[in-house]
Parts: structure tokens; C-alpha cells; sequence
């Protein structure tokens, strides 16, 4: 036995402690050898437990909506198209309104598993945004990982159930957009300024509080250094068509808008670029480009007009002016409780039931119309208006339009104005105001129609009628008198009388050339005139004797002899 | 008796008559201002001149002879007239003397202001002419005035009528002085 050991071949230092041992076995504390294997065994076995532990990524649970897709021992993780893990298992969440997938990732992946991360499941989609993971059809769907900027070592996530617009490590400017209504803008849906495409919408979602719409937008670097506090963004979709006196105008941002939606950004007209903004800054997002126009500003103060008149014909959006001057715009009109409304009916007639008789309007005043639309301009601007309440200034109704009666709120002075000011009800402030001319009008325009009821309409219209009637006979016998007049031109006597006239007349030129100054009957008429002359002569000269001596018709005549002329002395002068 | 006074009545009235009928009455004379021995003084066509309106002032205007018996008094006798009214007898001398025909060149217009005698013998004729025609020149006398007095050379209105038509020809003779073609 100990040659054996001598001339075998050379042994390692185990086996040599080993026979050392075993000498020491023969010392009856020996062990069989055979155990030499199940030990060996044994620490083959640890250390690959080890080694397989050690060499073994990390195990996370990510927890999803529904298992759609997800294949244990099939499902892989990925990452920039990078295999980076495997789902291990699947499992329903101990509440059953979800699952939970376990995942190995490879060791390198570890450091991926941000705090931030976001896992989603890469499916065949086909939508709005186009179509994306035709791959998966036939290679299985996957899981995206899409690591954050967040601390490593986190185990457990929440998997998207949507695949996310933005990956997370974008650069960019992610902001909110507030709407009253949902409109055409869509989860994907292009945020453009001047028509180039520089964000996207990434999320919506409902403000049940007030029932707005927000938006959650991504801007992307280096475009988000056009988003300032004076941007100003509006909803972009579809084809925005006005009609007016030049004619069709039709506009849209993009085709990609006009199909999907989109929002458009830019700062108004008139105004200053703004500051930067910082993440997740809230903006209002307008209905279309012609509300944004319509009103642009921000910084309002609000006020409750309290009118005494009908308020039929004045709308939200109205505009609130003072002498011509827009500087603000009314936000809504009467809107009260229903159980306010009769108040009036039981009160007396005292101020406070007129009061409680008037109808709220509420009215935004924006400083931004006259040009300054920052906060503090807004602040100083509510302080004058104060003042000039005080001072007279009073809101009343007025007639914008004639032909369709909408009204507009209308800022002036008063004279007459009893004295206030602006009130503060409720948190609200109220502004004062007076009647407006409309009332005036209505009396006017009552007074008018009471007179004219008064007028003898009736009366006058019978004597019109009776009027017309005679006026009928007239032109009757009128066309009768034409017809015989027609009767009598048409016979042939008359169509024969022009050449009547035509023989008359040349019968009177003949009497006529009679008497010209070649004819004797000329000379015979002078002639008669001269002897005519010359009988006047003689007979002046009997009527002159018998003026002298009335008896000369008797008695003789009483003759007076001439003086003759004598013989003249010589001597011509000429 | 009453028969007898009306016998008487008749008788004077008749007697009274009748010697109104024999009562001696003065002839009237009439007195003609042409002569119709008047020769004319136009010696050629070129010369003469139509009469054209001639008017007599008022007051000539009746067949009585005027007579100025004082510095303002005027006579119309009633036994010596004009045959015929004086703006025909003035014509009628004032054509015998121009001459003028029917188609004569030239018209002469005239109008008697004075022509009248005297009781002293002096007979006065004051008129105004005016020439028109091809042959009178504006730039020429074609208008003028005519004033002439004569002594009657005899007492009578035989000698005043011919006095008268002598006046009257010497306007004729002033007429045609001023006819361009009679110089």
C-alpha cells in the first residue's frame, strides 16, 4: 500500500494532503473516499449557482393593463431595437384589474432602470398617427423600454398602456394647453409655427372641475425658445373658410393639420417676443386664429354689471368699449340662479329691489386693447378705472347694429350720474350703471306709434278710396273720350284735312299778295287814308267854326279876313 | 186875331232868312307848294336821290296857311289853304328836284321843323335831311340840317306860296350837295 503511494505518479498537493489525511484515517479518523465525488458535486453545484446568480441581470415587475401580446419566456424587452431582456412570467395582479409581467434583463441593462423609465408594448397599430409596428406581426410583440434621467435601482413600473409620443429623453419644452372644448386635436396631433411642424400634442385629458380640456404639448428643442409669455397658441385644424365683400377666403396651416389637427403658435401682433417660459406652463389654447385676433389678451380684470333693461341682443364676446374704444370684452351674460330671477316680483319698490331686478353681465376689461397686456398694466388700469368711477364713469347698453340689435357694452361719463363707485359683492366686483338711451328710444318710438293709432287712418283711407274711384271714372270716360278722339283721326275727313290746310293756305298767300306793295289795293288803301286825313282836316275846321259861332248852321257865317302878309324886307339869311 | 199874329211871325222869319242867303261871302283860295313847271336839278342817275318819309311838324299839319303874326302867334287862314296836305307838297317839290326814281341809289329823309310866313314878309324853313344809299359815305355829310329865311318879294299868299317852294329848293340844292356823286 505505501509502495503504491511511493511509485505512482506525481501527486498534487491535495492528494497529498489527502494522504496525509488518510494516514491520519488509518489513525480511525479516515473517511471514504467515496464521498470525494458527492462533495465535488456539491461544490460544482454551488458554484454554478453562484456564478449563474452572479451572471443573471435584474428581475422587475412591470405592471400593465392587460396582457395582450406578453408570452412568458417569449415576450422580449428592447431597447433601441436591442434585445435587453426577457418576460419571464405573467401574472394577474392580486386586484385582477391588471397584470404583471416579470422581466429579466441582461446586467448591462440594469443601469437602464431609471426611476423614470417607461415600459409600453410594441403592438401592430394601425391610426391617426399611421401605422407602426407591422413588424411585430410576425416576430411577436415586445416590450419598449425607454430609460429616464432619473436615479437607477428601481424594480417595479407602471407600463404605458399607449405608446408615448415623446421619448422621455427628448429635449424640448413640454407645456399645457387649456380649452373649453376638445375640438379636432388629437393625441399626436402637430404643434406648428408658421406652418413648420416643431411639437407635438402628447396627451389629453378632461379638467372635470371646470370642464376644460388640457393638453399636454412637447415642444422640441431648439424650437421651444419660440415659446415666450407672450405666445399665444390656437387651434390649427381643419380649413378655416370666411366669407366678406373681397370675396372667399380659405386658409389652413398644413395638410397634415387639416387631416389630423393640429395647433399653431405664435405671438400677436402689436406685442413684445416675451420671456422664456418654464415646463408644463399652462397657455390658453384658442378656438381658431379669428378668436385669438377677437382677443388676445390675458391679463383682465372682471367685472358685474348689473342692468336694469332687457339684455336681449347682447352676447358673450361682445365688445366692451369706451367712446369707440375696445377695452374689453363680456364674458357672460345673465347668468344667475334661477331661484334670483323673480326676486323683483314680491319686493317693493325700493333700490334694493331694483337691484335685485337687474340682470348680471360680467365683462372682462383687458388693458392688453390699448396696448400694454402685462399684469401690472392691468393692475394700474383697474385703479384708474376706480377714479374714474368715482369721477362719473358708468357702463349702460348701446346698439351695435341696427339691422340685427346686438348690443355692446358702452363705458362713458355721466354728469348726472348719482354718486358710486365700484363695490366689491361677494368677491365680485361691481361696476355701476345707468340706463341707456334705449329706453328713450322705446318711449320715443312708443309716443310715436300712440299718435299715429290716434291718426284718422280709417277715415283718411275711405276718402282715398272714394278718391280713387272717381279717379277711375275720370280716366274711364278719359279712354272713351281717346277712343272717339281715335274715331274721329282715323276717319278719312281728317286724314284729307292736311291737304285742306294745304289748299287754305295757299288760297290766303294769294289774299295776301294782294294786298304786298306791288298790288293796287295797297295804293288804293293809302290813298283812302290820305283823303280820310284830309276830311278830318275839313271837318276839324267846321268843328272849329261852329265852336266859334254855334249858329253858323243858321245864320251866316261871321267871316274874319286873313292877315296878308306883306312884302318882305330884302335880305336872306340861311 | 191870334191868326193874324202867327201870319206876322211867319212873314219875319222868311224875310230874316232870306237875307241870311244873300249875305256876301269870302272865296277860300287854295294854294299848291309844287310847281309842276319844276325842272329837276339831278343831272345824272348817280345824282339824284328817292324822297323817302317826310314829316311836317305838327302844327303844319293842316290845310290853313300859317301865318306868324308876332314873336309867338301863329294865324291859320281861313281863306288861304294848301290844296293838299304840306307833307305831300313837300314830297312832291323835294322828288321833282332830286329826281329820284323808284330805283334811285340813294334815299333822302326829311323833316320839316318850320315853314311858315310872316305878316312883316319874311318866310323861315327849318329842317333835318338825312342821305342813305350805295353811293353815301358814312365818313361824308350824310345828315344835316337845313335853316334859311327869305323876304317874300311881294305882299300876298301867292308870293309867300313861292317864297315857300323857294326855300324848299334850296334844301334840295343842300340835299344833293351831299351826294358824293353830284360834288
Amino acid at each position: 500500500m505505501t509502495d503504491k503511494l511511493d511509485n505512482g505518479p506525481k501527486q498534487s498537493p491535495q492528494e497529498s494532503e489527502r494522504q496525509v489525511y488518510v494516514a491520519r484515517v488509518r489513525s480511525n479518523r479516515r473517511i471514504s473516499p467515496v464521498w470525494i465525488v458527492p462533495i465535488a458535486a456539491l461544490f460544482i453545484g454551488a458554484w454554478t449557482l453562484v456564478q449563474s446568480y452572479i451572471s443573471q441581470g435584474p428581475q422587475l415587475r412591470v405592471q400593465f393593463s392587460t396582457a395582450e401580446g406578453l408570452v412568458a419566456g417569449e415576450t422580449k424587452v428592447k431597447t433601441l431595437d436591442v434585445e435587453i431582456g426577457v418576460v419571464e412570467r405573467v401574472e394577474l395582479a392580486d386586484d385582477f384589474t391588471s397584470i404583471t409581467a416579470l422581466i429579466r434583463l441582461d446586467p448591462k441593462a440594469a443601469e437602464l432602470l431609471t426611476e423614470d423609465a417607461q415600459f409600453w408594448v410594441v403592438r401592430p397599430q394601425i391610426g391617426s398617427q399611421g401605422i407602426s409596428g407591422l413588424s411585430t406581426i410576425l416576430s411577436g410583440s415586445y416590450i419598449q423600454l425607454s430609460p429616464g434621467d432619473g436615479k437607477t435601482g428601481a424594480r417595479s413600473f407602471r407600463g404605458l398602456d399607449v405608446v408615448p409620443v415623446t421619448a422621455p429623453s427628448t429635449p424640448g419644452l413640454p407645456l399645457q394647453l387649456i380649452a373649453d372644448s376638445a375640438g379636432s386635436v388629437n393625441v399626436g396631433s402637430p404643434i406648428l409655427y408658421n406652418g413648420y411642424r416643431v411639437g407635438r400634442i402628447e396627451e389629453i385629458s378632461l379638467d372635470t372641475d371646470n370642464g376644460q380640456t388640457r393638453y399636454s404639448a412637447f415642444i422640441d428643442a431648439p424650437y421651444d425658445d419660440l415659446v415666450t409669455t407672450t405666445t399665444r397658441f390656437w387651434n390649427a385644424s381643419g380649413v378655416s373658410v370666411s366669407v366678406d365683400v373681397g370675396g372667399f377666403d380659405l386658409r389652413t396651416e398644413s395638410l397634415e393639420a387639416l387631416l389630423t389637427g393640429g395647433v399653431a403658435f405664435g405671438v400677436p401682433e402689436g406685442y413684445s417676443r416675451g420671456q422664456p417660459v418654464q415646463d408644463m406652463q399652462p397657455f390658453l389654447l384658442y378656438d381658431d386664429i379669428g378668436d385669438l385676433t377677437e382677443n388676445p389678451h390675458v391679463n383682465a380684470t372682471e367685472y358685474v354689471l348689473m342692468f336694469q333693461s332687457s339684455i336681449r341682443g347682447l352676447s358673450e364676446g361682445a365688445p366692451v368699449d369706451y367712446r369707440g374704444l375696445r377695452v374689453g370684452t363680456v364674458l357672460s351674460v345673465g347668468s344667475q340662479p334661477w331661484e334670483s330671477l323673480w326676486r323683483s316680483g314680491s319686493a317693493d319698490n325700493s333700490a334694493t329691489s331694483a337691484v335685485a331686478n337687474a340682470l348680471p353681465v360680467v365683462v372682462h376689461l383687458e388693458p392688453g386693447w390699448l396696448g400694454d397686456d402685462t399684469l401690472a398694466a392691468s393692475q394700474g388700469f383697474s385703479a384708474a378705472l376706480n377714479q374714474a368711477v368715482e369721477d362719473g364713469l358708468r357702463a349702460s347698453l348701446a346698439i351695435g347694429n341696427l339691422l340685427t340689435g346686438s348690443l355692446y357694452v358702452s363705458l362713458d361719463f355721466h354728469d348726472d350720474a348719482t354718486p358710486d363707485s365700484i363695490a366689491r359683492v361677494d368677491g365680485e366686483l361691481h361696476m355701476p350703471t345707468v340706463a341707456s338711451g334705449l329706453e328713450e328710444l322705446e318711449e320715443k318710438v312708443a309716443g310715436f306709434l300712440s299718435k299715429l293709432q290716434q291718426l284718422p287712418i280709417e277715415d283718411t283711407l275711405n276718402n282715398a278710396s272714394s278718391a280713387l274711384a272717381e279717379a277711375k271714372g275720370t280716366l274711364t270716360d278719359s279712354r272713351s273720350t281717346l277712343a272717339a278722339l281715335t274715331t274721329i283721326l282715323e276717319s278719312p275727313g281728317t286724314n284729307d284735312l292736311p291737304d285742306s290746310l294745304v289748299a287754305t293756305l295757299s288760297d290766303a298767300r294769294s289774299v295776301l299778295q294782294s294786298f304786298g306793295g306791288e298790288a293796287s289795293l295797297q295804293g288804293e288803301l293809302v290813298e283812302t287814308l290820305r283823303q280820310l286825313k284830309q276830311v278830318l282836316s275839313d271837318a276839324d275846321s267846321v268843328l272849329q267854326t261852329y265852336e266859334k259861332q254855334p249858329n253858323a248852321f243858321v245864320f251866316p257865317i261871321r267871316q274874319t279876313t286873313d292877315p296878308v302878309p306883306e312884302a318882305g324886307v330884302s335880305g336872306e339869311s340861311q | 186875331m191870334i191868326v193874324r199874329n202867327a201870319s206876322y211871325l211867319s212873314l219875319l222869319l222868311v224875310l230874316g232868312l232870306t237875307s241870311a242867303c244873300v249875305t256876301k261871302t269870302e272865296t277860300t283860295r287854295y294854294y299848291l307848294l309844287s310847281d309842276p313847271a319844276q325842272v329837276s336839278l339831278a343831272g345824272d342817275r348817280q345824282c339824284s336821290a328817292k324822297v323817302g318819309a317826310v314829316s311836317i311838324a305838327p302844327y303844319l299839319q293842316r290845310t290853313h296857311i300859317v301865318l306868324q303874326s308876332g314873336a309867338n302867334e301863329l294865324i291859320p287862314a281861313l281863306q288861304h289853304r294848301w290844296s293838299e296836305p304840306m307833307d305831300a307838297g313837300v314830297t312832291r317839290l323835294l322828288s321833282s328836284c332830286l329826281g329820284g326814281a323808284a330805283d334811285a341809289p340813294n334815299r333822302a329823309t326829311v323833316s320839316i321843323d318850320h315853314l311858315h310866313g310872316s305878316t312883316d314878309g319874311s318866310v323861315v324853313l327849318q329842317a333835318q335831311w338825312a342821305l342813305s344809299g350805295d353811293t353815301v359815305v358814312p365818313e361824308t355829310q350824310a345828315s344835316g340840317s337845313f335853316s334859311a329865311s327869305l323876304p317874300q318879294p311881294r305882299a300876298g299868299y301867292d308870293a309867300l306860296v313861292s317864297t315857300q317852294r323857294e326855300l324848299v329848293l334850296l334844301l334840295c340844292a343842300d340835299i344833293q350837295a351831299a351826294l358824293p356823286s353830284c360834288r
